[in-house]
């Protein structure tokens, strides 16, 4: 598999805290098709880190890569958003035009592309996100889900290999927040899309392939949300809780009931229960 | 006497093309000392009755009373207002003070309260804060930090009735623990809280009654456990039920005799008795 970010050895410090690193010697790397949850307490770096690999930020030391160049040369050539596609926590700041067909448009329209070939890709991004039925509404009058929806759509336009996403459900309803996910989870197994988002919903990261937990700017663990979870102590420390689906599978391989720990949903666990039974 | 809503209907713009009707004929009981969580959609309603209760917004028809006190007479605003607090989402937003303890004496002085620095350090204690940060701007505070002093800045006017619009909204699971220890002690001092929250396995820790809003009506009401026992046979399009009655409602509907719950030692007893063959 084709490694698509390289992140080597960061640090980081804004400047008015010269004494205290944001970020400390972070070294990771990604591959395509990863599906990764970032998660830590505030002020653990998650955030830092995505403005890093964007090239919001530059480090003070270390370097990265994404598809094997620097991410601040992709920027000055207006390429970063073909790279990679970046959503934010609020969906209400990242939404440019009065009509959702529009602001899908305007990062295609911004690449100077033909017009064909920009009705081509706002037409695939709206259907991707499931958005192509609500092209014509005004996207203020969308719903929060759909906003965060528009958002990813407008990144899809400009065709990522990989989508970094900061807090993208924390200001949805339940109705919303599992739209986004499902989304996220599709995208990534049907479009093989590398994804990488920061979450404090400890549900959701337990729906990724791989789990990163940041810790006073450092990398505290990076392995599968359930190896991670098994490790209380670390979890306490970091003070992350233990998804209510996951305490209930560990008390289950108490009643020697054995539930397999790729289990991430209520229903492949009534499944598994069944299938036991 | 709690408060209590008789026959409350609300419409936003009556009388004009935009006319919606936020509630319809709601007929509730607000008890005191407990924790009482409200959930619905988003435009169910539920932020409209949270204005209904302080008097921020009167009903177009039906009344809202506070302890005897009738909301829509304008003389008894000033006195429900001391009673019941309001603090909306993101109070970290409204915060405006040089210092945290500026901060903490503003609102008891609207009410004629002086605060001493000796009681402002008691509220940061409540809230899990302490005395060091009397001094300190509240704009350099940690997210979680904020929202425990815009809390304690409404605890110092010592309100009997509490009610928060997502206390816990958008906070690290630690910063989301120190908001429910101090709901759960606040309501052990006898304060009444009411919250309106998006996350159910939240409610379902937090509270002791619930209620249910679906287009301006109530959909359930009542104790915790009955509420999502209803929620169950209801379907209501963008709530979601907590993960263990989600459980549960699977194992139903494949035909097995569960018990309804939503603790996690009562599902693994009957997920326990399904393996075994024993429903």
């Amino acid at each position: 598999m084709e490694t698509v970010i390289v992140a080597n050895n960061l640090s980081y410090h804004y400047a008015a805290e010269k004494e205290r690193y944001a970020l400390q010697n972070v070294s990771l790397s990604f591959l395509q098709g990863e599906l990764v949850a970032l998660v830590g307490p505030n002020g653990s770096g998650k955030t830092t880190f995505i403005k890093l690999l964007t090239g919001l930020l530059e480090p003070n030391e270390g370097y990265v890569e994404v598809l094997g160049r620097k991410p601040q040369k992709l920027k000055e050539e207006g390429l970063l958003g073909t790279q990679i596609g970046l959503v934010f926590q609020n969906p209400d700041n990242q939404i440019v035009a009065a009509v959702v067909e529009e602001d899908v448009a305007f990062g295609p329209e911004n690449l100077n592309l033909p017009t064909g070939e920009i009705i081509k890709r706002v037409e695939e991004a709206l259907k991707l996100t499931g958005l192509w039925e609500l092209r014509q509404r005004a996207s203020y009058a969308l719903s929060g889900g759909q906003k965060q929806r528009l958002a990813i759509a407008g990144a899809l336009a400009l065709r990522p290999r990989i989508l970094l996403l900061d807090e993208p459900t924390s200001m949805l309803d339940p109705a919303g927040r599992q739209e986004v996910l499902n989304l996220l989870l599709k995208l990534n197994e049907e479009e093989k899309l590398t994804i990488i988002f920061i979450t404090h919903y400890m549900e959701e990261a337990l729906r990724a392939k791989r789990l990163i937990a940041f810790d006073r700017g450092r990398v505290a663990f990076d392995g599968t949300p359930n190896n991670f979870f098994r490790q209380k102590p670390l979890v306490q420390q970091l003070g992350l809780d233990v998804p209510p689906l996951y305490k209930l599978m560990e008390r289950l391989w108490k009643e020697k009931i054995f539930i397999p720990d790729t289990v991430t949903t209520p229903e492949m666990l009534v499944e598994e229960i069944c299938r036991l039974r | 006497m709690p408060i209590t809503l008789n026959e409350v209907t609300f419409v936003y713009n009556p009388g004009t093309p935009m006319e919606v009707i936020a509630l319809n004929n709601i007929n509730l009981n607000f008890n005191e000392g407990i924790i009482t969580g409200i959930i619905g959609p988003t435009g169910s309603g539920k932020s409209t009755l949270l204005m209904l209760l302080n008097g921020l917004l009167t009903p177009t028809r039906g009344n809202v009373v506070v302890d005897g006190l009738i909301t829509s007479k304008k003389g008894n605003l000033k006195a429900i207002r001391q009673k019941v607090q309001l603090i909306f989402q993101y109070p970290e937003h409204q915060l405006f003070a040089e210092t945290v303890f500026d901060e903490l004496t503003f609102g008891p002085k609207n009410f004629g309260r002086e605060i001493t620095e000796e009681q402002a350090a008691e509220l940061l204690r409540q809230v899990g804060l302490d005395e060091s940060y009397l001094k300190r701007s509240p704009f350099e505070l940690s997210g979680g930090e904020k929202r425990r002093l815009a809390i304690a800045s409404v605890l110092g006017i010592s309100p009997k009735y509490l009610i928060l619009d997502e206390p816990a909204a958008a906070l690290d699971p630690a910063g989301k623990e120190t908001i429910y220890r101090l709901l759960l002690s606040l309501k052990k001092q006898g304060v009444t809280v009411i919250i309106v929250s998006h996350n159910m396995d939240e409610v379902a820790y937090l509270c002791d009654q619930i209620v249910v809003l679906d287009r301006g009506r109530i959909a359930a009401f009542g104790e915790k456990i009955e509420v999502f026992h209803k929620l169950m046979e209801k379907n209501i399009p963008g709530l979601s039920l907590p993960v263990y009655a989600q459980v549960i409602k699977l194992l139903q509907s494949r035909g097995h005799k569960v018990k309804m719950t939503i603790s996690l030692e009562e599902t693994v007893g009957e997920i326990v008795r399904v393996v075994r063959g024993n429903d």
